[in-house]
């Protein structure tokens, strides 16, 4: 039967009641598409995707939301405070919108903020910069533990020791180049590097 | 419980991080190999059959274990049930190692793992905490130590 598709939802119940904490957790009021009723739930982030229960403690969600190519929007209205809209630009048109209310300034922007930095998109961007960051930084060093460990290895006494010392001395200047740069892109860019790069505080 | 049909078939129409046609069997008894086209988007595992644009299933894939078995052949079980597989037989060794390869790294769970990993590489190796510049270093799903690793 096209447009019946299967979520297999057992593995989705047992990821909404891990035993680690949820991203975040606490009361909001959604809206309902029927009654245009603000209904309070009580809501648990895990990942990209949002539970909801009608309370705290219950067993089975009501629902979940799937945060991924979605917009998390204040709503700045006067008449619903504290409101919020999770919305599909990118879905199909006239694809439902998600109407959510906090109950007070801090907890909305919490929540907006966790709920737009949700989604697996996000993250794998995230993990790719840090990655590159990592390798940048001269991962591939070595301590003398395994220095030592090296000079037992036949492998290593058959094609000789790397040199340690001046590896050492090169990851060293790496790591103070990539510092001034990150220095200077905090400050905005503002000033070049000038004179001796090995300037350090 | 209650969720968006729609928001799932739009994301199954995402590009795939991984997609390719593969004998698939269900966990249910006296159940058969079936070509599929199966199709990996961010932490979802959708299959649809192979000449229709709508995808019949979807895995959600946290909590799960790929397994290999057989020549040719991985399965997915969730911790919750982890006698019932869904069986993969792809055509060469070669596809199937790279089938359990991209969906082990598929879920959210994994990525975090791996993110606080980096962190807190780098920021042992810099004496910087690389996640200051996004503003989210406080946020409690990035902390070391909150988590089961």
């Amino acid at each position: 039967v096209p447009g019946h598709m299967k979520l297999h939802e057992t593995s989705v119940l047992g990821y909404s009641r891990a035993a680690a904490p949820p991203d975040r957790q606490g009361r909001l009021y959604k809206k309902s598409e029927r009654s245009s009723a603000y209904q309070r739930r009580w809501c648990e982030l895990r990942g990209n995707l949002l539970f909801y229960w009608e309370r705290q403690g219950d067993r089975e969600p009501l629902g979940l939301i799937l945060l991924e190519g979605c917009t998390v929007e204040l709503q700045e209205s006067a008449t619903e405070p504290f409101t919020f809209e999770i919305s599909y630009p990118q879905g199909p048109p006239g694809h439902r919108a998600y109407k959510m209310a906090a109950e007070d300034q801090a907890s909305m922007e919490g929540w907006v903020r966790a709920l737009s930095t949700a989604s697996f998109d996000y993250l794998r961007a995230l993990l790719m910069e840090l990655e590159g960051q990592y390798r940048a930084s001269g991962a591939l060093g070595t301590t003398p533990l395994e220095e030592r460990a090296a000079r037992h290895s036949p492998l290593v006494a058959a094609v000789g020791l790397p040199d340690f010392e001046g590896l050492h001395q090169q990851f060293g200047e790496e790591i103070v180049k990539l510092r001034a740069r990150w220095r200077e892109e905090r400050a905005g860019g503002a000033q070049t590097a000038q004179g001796n790069l090995i300037d350090l505080e | 419980m209650r969720y968006s049909e729609r928001e799932l078939l739009s994301l199954s129409r995402q590009p795939a991080e991984k997609a390719a046609e593969i004998l698939m069997r269900a966990p249910k008894k006296g159940s058969v190999l079936k070509k599929r086209l199966v199709k990996l988007v961010v932490n979802f595992l959708f299959y649809f059959r192979t000449d229709e644009a709508e995808p019949i299933g979807a895995l959600l894939l946290e909590h799960c274990k790929i397994n290999k078995e057989e020549e040719n052949v991985f399965s997915i079980s969730f911790i919750e049930e982890p006698d019932r597989k869904y069986s993969f037989e792809c055509d060469t060794e070669e596809q199937c190692q790279e089938w359990i390869e991209a969906l082990r790294r598929a879920s959210y769970e994994f990525m975090r793992r791996s993110l606080i990993f980096y962190r807190n590489e780098i920021q042992k190796m810099t004496g910087k905490d690389p996640l200051e510049q996004y503003g989210i270093s406080e946020e409690a799903r990035f902390q070391l130590g909150t988590r089961k690793l």
